[in-house]
């Protein structure tokens, strides 16, 4: 069943009702085809059967009245009708004993009544004309009980005969009203289950495989039409947002392309400045390297003052060494003055004067000695601090070489940078004009959303009548 | 015409009869063996048409009828309301159906009461001037 389509459900329930009928339809065949054999044998056999059983009692009955009239009221005439009544009883058995198609048992019997009545006829025809001639003597009272109770029981046999015959005929057309009844039941039976079973059949069928599915499908595309109708609300919003942030945007990009232009200008500035810079560089360098140039002719300068101080010191030894040879002499001169009395009392004056002039000679020289040991620590030093300045100046010669290549890497990144701004700019430019373009399609998206909310709408209306159509609301 | 006649003249008999035997005139005679002493009218009728063969004291009896004259159809008439006519094809009727036999029938009183007086559970019924020797006689109630 479910792997059924409609088709092929409908079909089966069609098919259930023709095999229903079909089915119904051979069946009251059959049992009409029994019903009338079973009526051909009792209108052909049982009927007559019982016809003739029920004359042969009457007849026998009639023939027992006269046999008794003629006893009773002694009256001859009466044996001849009960003769006649009596024959009549023994062909009306036999008639039934010949009867084609009546059970055997029945006919044997009805034959040996047949024989028994014709007996008894004959017997009653003797002894009741006896009875009737002679009066009721003992001997004829005797037989006449003989008979009586012979003729009981030939009526009751009769009776029974007959009654058989009935009850045949009767157990054969209560068959056929049972049998008839049976199939009209059945054939009701046949018809409600076959009903049943269709409608069942087409009901389940209706509801799984139309009205279930129907409502499924309804259900299934209510509720997508819902999540359609969230979504295209949210679409509609989401696009509100997304046109306003656009705008905004694109507000923000102009803002930036300002900007931009604004650093561009800084950048290039920065570029100018960093060339400037340079070329200060530049000279900075040159003047240093005039500088180093300088100290190194003063370093030189201050070899030879060195060098001349080391001269000078030379000489102020020879002239102390004079000044002693001098004082040594003046000494000598002292005491031949002295030797020499007073002839040379006034060269002992003189010698004294010469030996304090060479106590001042050695002494002035001793001073300048001691100046020229200092000029020349003090050249020393001021060598040893040109030799700093110098390696001073070279540093920062150095130094100037080295900002001077900062420098001219600072002005090439500006002018990259510069560069990278401009395409930047143009990006942006870029970046607003698609910006614009999105704000456009974001209020179209806008658009299409509520178009799509009303469409929405519209089959949600369309379902709730196809849900009236279907009728199942809470199938 | 000759109906009303023959009513006419039985009618006649019938008063004559009356007149002639009532039921004071007859006695109701049984064997001595028959132990009751009296019977009721209802039994007594019930004997003679056969439909008892016994009192209500259990003694069997049996019904001996007079041929004909004017006791047997006073008694007839008075105790079993029927004509001796009637009563004999009531027998006879019973002898056919093989109920019963033909009751025994006497001429006289005198032969009533010797056959009554010799047979066991006879009942009969003579004259009131008859003698009853040998026999003893039933009150009817």
């Amino acid at each position: 069943m479910r792997r059924l389509n409609i088709t092929a459900r409908i079909w089966l329930s069609v098919g259930v009702f023709i095999l229903g009928y079909v089915l119904s339809t051979a069946l009251s065949q059959i049992q009409g085809a029994q019903a009338r054999a079973s009526l051909r044998a009792a209108s052909a056999a049982l009927f007559p059967a019982a016809q003739r059983s029920q004359e042969a009692e009457s007849a026998f009955q009639r023939m027992v009245k006269s046999f008794g009239d003629a006893v009773v009221m002694q009256d001859p005439s009466a044996l001849d009708r009960a003769a006649a009544d009596g024959q009549q009883v023994v062909e009306a058995l036999r008639a039934v004993a010949s009867i084609p198609g009546l059970p055997a048992a029945r006919s044997q019997a009805a034959g040996a009544l047949a024989a028994s009545v014709a007996q008894l006829l004959a017997d009653a025809r003797g002894t009741y004309g006896a009875a009737v001639a002679g009066g009721l003597s003992a001997a004829s009272q005797e037989q006449v009980r003989a008979l009586a109770a012979r003729t009981d029981e030939a009526m009751a046999a009769l009776a029974k005969t007959k009654d058989q015959s009935a009850a045949d005929l009767h157990v054969q057309l209560s068959g056929l009203e049972d049998s008839s009844a049976r199939q009209e039941s059945f054939g009701l039976a046949m018809f409600a289950a076959t009903l049943v079973l269709a409608g069942a059949i087409v009901h389940l069928t209706i509801r799984r495989s139309i009205t279930g599915p129907v409502v499924r499908v309804i259900g299934g595309v209510q509720g997508a039409a819902d999540q359609a109708a969230r979504a295209s609300a949210q679409t509609a919003q989401s696009g509100m947002e997304v046109s306003n942030n656009a705008q905004e945007q694109a507000a923000c990009i102009e803002q930036t392309s300002a900007s931009l232009e604004e650093i561009s200008a800084t950048t290039r500035q920065n570029a100018d400045r960093a060339a400037e810079a340079d070329r200060l560089m530049q000279a900075a360098r040159q003047t240093v390297e005039r500088a180093a140039r300088a100290m190194n002719d003063l370093t030189a300068s201050m070899n030879l003052i060195s060098k001349s101080s080391r001269q000078v010191a030379g000489v102020l030894k020879d002239i102390d060494e004079i000044a002693f040879h001098t004082n040594i002499l003046a000494l000598n001169a002292a005491v031949e003055a002295a030797r020499a009395g007073q002839a040379g009392a006034g060269f002992s004056v003189v010698a004294d004067e010469v030996r304090s002039l060479a106590h001042r000679a050695a002494e002035a020289a001793r001073n300048s000695g001691a100046i020229i040991e200092r000029t020349a620590g003090d050249v020393s030093k001021g060598v040893d601090l040109a030799g700093h300045a110098h390696a001073a100046f070279q540093e920062v010669s150095t130094t100037i070489a080295s900002g001077t290549q900062v420098v001219s890497q600072i002005a090439s990144s500006s002018d990259e940078q510069a560069r990278a701004i401009a395409n930047i700019g143009q990006a942006i430019a870029r970046i607003e004009a698609l910006t614009q373009r999105n704000v456009s399609h974001a209020q179209q998206t806008a658009d299409g959303a509520s178009q799509m909310t009303s469409q929405v709408e519209n089959t949600r209306r369309y379902l709730e009548e196809l849900v009236a159509v279907v009728g199942l609301r809470n199938a | 015409m000759k109906h009303i006649q023959i009513l006419l003249i039985a009618a006649f008999v019938g008063m004559c009869a009356a007149v002639t035997a009532s039921a004071t005139d007859i006695k109701v005679i049984a064997n001595p063996n028959v132990g009751a002493s009296s019977v009721s009218a209802d039994e007594l009728k019930g004997v003679f048409l056969a439909t008892k063969t016994s009192l209500s004291d259990g003694s069997h009896v049996e019904p001996v009828l007079e041929k004909d004259g004017p006791v047997h159809e006073a008694f007839v008439k008075e105790y079993l309301g029927k004509t001796d006519s009637a009563l004999q094809i009531y027998y006879r009727s019973l002898v056919f159906t093989g109920k019963g036999s033909m009751p025994k029938t006497l001429a006289a009183d005198a032969d009533v009461v010797a056959y009554v007086a010799k047979t066991k559970g006879a009942v009969g019924y003579v004259s009131a001037g008859t003698s009853t020797a040998g026999v003893k006689t039933l009150e009817v109630k």
